[in-house]
């Protein structure tokens, strides 16, 4: 078993009995690359990623987290190697300022105040949010909400990320400035699995591109 | 079987109302299966029956029997059925007063169940033309939208905060009240929020703006619901005097 | 023809140290589509805001200028006058959709404004055609995807008759095919003779417009 692989085997899921989404479905994701995964509403992607996440169980088959079954993990020691960021900013937005939200779960998860806070301060910075620090995130826009969210995965340092349709509504800057930042900490190791049902996107981005529809994969390419 | 959609609502709501009162008045046990009986009867009647119902009701009738049960234990009068050594556990008195609470329980739950079988769009209009206000139904209607949503958000803001790498299993009971004010600020300051951008757009759409409005559905009786409303005031009635002249409810 | 008329706009929050906006004049014309853009904080908001009236009304400050609606101070109607000559559509679904049925949804603001049902029902059907869901007439809006549930939104407002149409940033939750529908429809309420106003920052949106502004 490769160490950074995300693997998924052979695995059958459906929301209702009788109805499978998933049948007999095996994918491997290479946590180093960035992979996108491309598909309509309910082609399975936010299902699939449920799945690796472990908040969907499938009855048959396995997932495995860099070599660990995903069976042995809690959820919160899945969350320290995978980082995930909402469709909707708002499941994720705990603090009561910018701030707050970044730094709030290092006294839970017992990390170093001061690593945190420099951590934190960098995000800010590389994300272009620095002037935002003070302000209660419920009034943000959808755009800085979604930076903030990305920042907040990224603030205890995942292996790997996992953005569901990061660019909805974004305008041209804030796509820019996520892509750059998505560019960067792929060149430092860190990959990622990008949702999405933009087609454009998806084009500049992945170096691998999976096409899903009904729970099948229809396309996968590698630049 | 009598179609479900064809039975107005407010005939549901007039036959669920007269026997929930009826119910919890009387204390005649065979008043009570009567009643019970004769809702599981309309129940099926109106296709909302079925055997996955006992499937789902089975902790809660555990509930109930429990509940009854130590109702019972508390109740001294009548003679002792069970006793050990000088303390009585059951009494005749007790076991009647046990099924009582479970009869009139069950039939609250019935009768939930018999209003569901209307939509829920079908249960505003009636209660609309029963001339409830407007804005008390309008408000019972988003709140039955909302509280799902607001549980989804719960739900899922659990599992973002998992996702951050908090083991719920590893942290303390200090910390996981700690974890309370993450959870529930967040959420009450978006309902906050929410609820002022809904204010707005239901002002923008009209919302009260003038002292009437008009309704574009509207809820007609047929010969079906004046024939059931009939037979259930007569039943009703019947009952009552039954027991009047009996001696006493 | 003029439908708006902005002269001497100045808006001012009752909590803000300054002022939003600053002596802004514009007209606008019947059967147009405008285009507001601009970074956040530029006011473009808070400009619907004032045309439609809630700014003042709910969103509190302080207001200098004019704003006439087809000839008609807006300050001095009531709410029912304004609603039926301006709709305004926001960015979020969610907060914008009360009942459980498509159809509930769009018959809300006509029920409101005491329109009779033989007139609520022409409506109704010429909406639905319009937006593309008689399909979905029955549905509950919250098993909708955002795109379809921004399309019953603005249905919604539709059904109320305005002609001038405001668009807070509609698109944000909707998906790219949608989008395209969206826009066709905009295009036939302009040759309807709708005036629209949008804010947005997304290209393909933008392009629709016959004016674009930027605050």
């Amino acid at each position: 078993m490769d160490d950074a692989m995300i693997k998924i085997d052979r695995i059958s899921f459906g929301y209702k009995k009788g109805e499978e989404l998933f049948k007999n479905f095996s994918l491997s994701l290479n946590m180093k690359e960035i992979t996108v995964l491309l598909g309509r509403n309910g082609s399975g992607k936010t299902s699939l990623t449920k799945i690796i996440l472990g908040i969907l169980k499938p009855p048959i088959g396995e997932v495995w987290i860099k070599g660990t079954n995903i069976k042995e993990l809690s959820l919160g020691q899945v969350g320290s190697i995978i980082g995930y960021v909402f469709q909707n900013p708002d499941h994720q937005i705990f603090g009561a300022t910018v701030m707050d939200q970044l730094l709030w779960t290092a006294d839970f998860l017992g990390q170093d105040k001061e690593y945190i806070g420099q951590k934190a301060n960098s995000l800010l910075k590389d994300f272009d949010i620095e002037k935002l620090v003070d302000i209660y995130p419920y009034q943000l826009s959808l755009g800085e909400k979604r930076i903030l969210t990305l920042a907040s995965a990224m603030i205890s340092d995942p292996d790997y990320l996992i953005l569901d349709e990061p660019t909805s509504s974004l305008d041209p800057d804030r796509i820019r400035i996520l892509s750059g930042y998505i560019r960067s900490i792929h060149k430092k190791g860190t990959g990622a699995l990008i949702i999405t049902h933009d087609k454009d996107f998806a084009m500049e981005w992945g170096d691998r591109i999976i096409t899903i529809d009904e729970g099948k994969i229809k396309d996968d390419t590698c630049k | 079987m009598i179609h479900v959609n064809s039975i107005d609502p407010r005939t549901k709501l007039f036959f669920v109302a007269m026997v929930s009162s009826i119910a919890i008045i009387t204390n005649d046990i065979m008043v009570l299966i009567g009643l019970f009986v004769l809702s599981i009867v309309a129940l099926f009647l109106l296709g909302g029956f079925s055997i996955s119902l006992f499937y789902r009701f089975r902790k809660l009738l555990f509930v109930i029997l429990a509940i009854a049960l130590v109702q019972s234990f508390f109740t001294s009068q009548g003679s002792s059925i069970l006793q050990i050594g000088e303390k009585v556990i059951l009494t005749d008195f007790g076991i009647l007063r046990a099924v009582q609470f479970a009869l009139r329980i069950t039939i609250v739950i019935i009768s939930s169940l018999i209003l569901i079988t209307s939509s829920s769009r079908n249960l505003i209009q009636g209660l609309l033309q029963f001339k409830i206000p407007y804005e008390i139904v309008f408000m019972l209607s988003i709140a039955a939208k909302f509280l799902p949503i607001l549980r989804d958000e719960m739900v899922n803001k659990v599992i973002a905060m998992q996702l951050r790498g908090i083991d719920f299993n590893r942290i303390g009971l200090r910390k996981k009240i700690a974890l309370y004010r993450y959870l529930l600020f967040p959420v009450t300051i978006n309902s906050l929020l929410k609820s002022k951008d809904m204010s707005v757009a239901m002002e923008m759409r009209g919302f009260r703006a003038m002292d009437g409005r008009t309704s574009y559905r509207s809820l007609k009786m047929k010969n079906v619901d004046y024939i059931i409303i009939f037979f259930s005031l007569i039943i009703g009635l019947s009952l009552v005097v039954f027991k009047i002249v009996k001696g006493g409810i | 023809m003029i439908s708006v008329s902005i002269k001497n706009l100045s808006f001012k929050y009752t909590k803000s140290d300054w002022w939003n906006i600053e002596d802004f004049s514009m007209d606008y014309e019947e059967g147009s589509i405008t285009a507001i853009v601009g970074g956040n904080g530029s006011g473009k908001t808070t400009l619907l805001r004032c045309i439609c009236g809630i700014s003042p009304r709910i969103y509190k400050g302080e207001i200098k200028g004019e704003v006439r609606i087809y000839g008609r101070d807006i300050s001095t109607l009531k709410i029912e006058e304004v609603i039926q000559d301006i709709g305004i559509v926001f960015q979020n679904p969610e907060t914008q959709i009360f009942l459980s049925t498509v159809e509930d949804e769009l018959v809300f603001g006509p029920e409101n404004l005491c329109i009779p049902r033989d007139e609520i029902e022409v409506r109704l059907n010429e909406t639905l055609d319009l937006i593309g869901l008689n399909h979905l007439r029955y549905k509950n809006p919250v098993d909708l995807s955002g795109g379809e549930q921004q399309l019953v939104t603005l249905g919604s407002v539709l059904m109320m008759n305005p002609r001038v149409l405001l668009l807070d940033e509609i698109m944000s939750w909707v998906d790219s095919t949608r989008q395209i529908e969206i826009r066709e429809i905009l295009k036939v309420l302009k040759n309807n003779g709708k005036t629209i106003i949008m804010v947005d920052h997304q290209f393909e949106n933008i392009e629709l417009a016959d004016k674009v502004i930027r605050m």
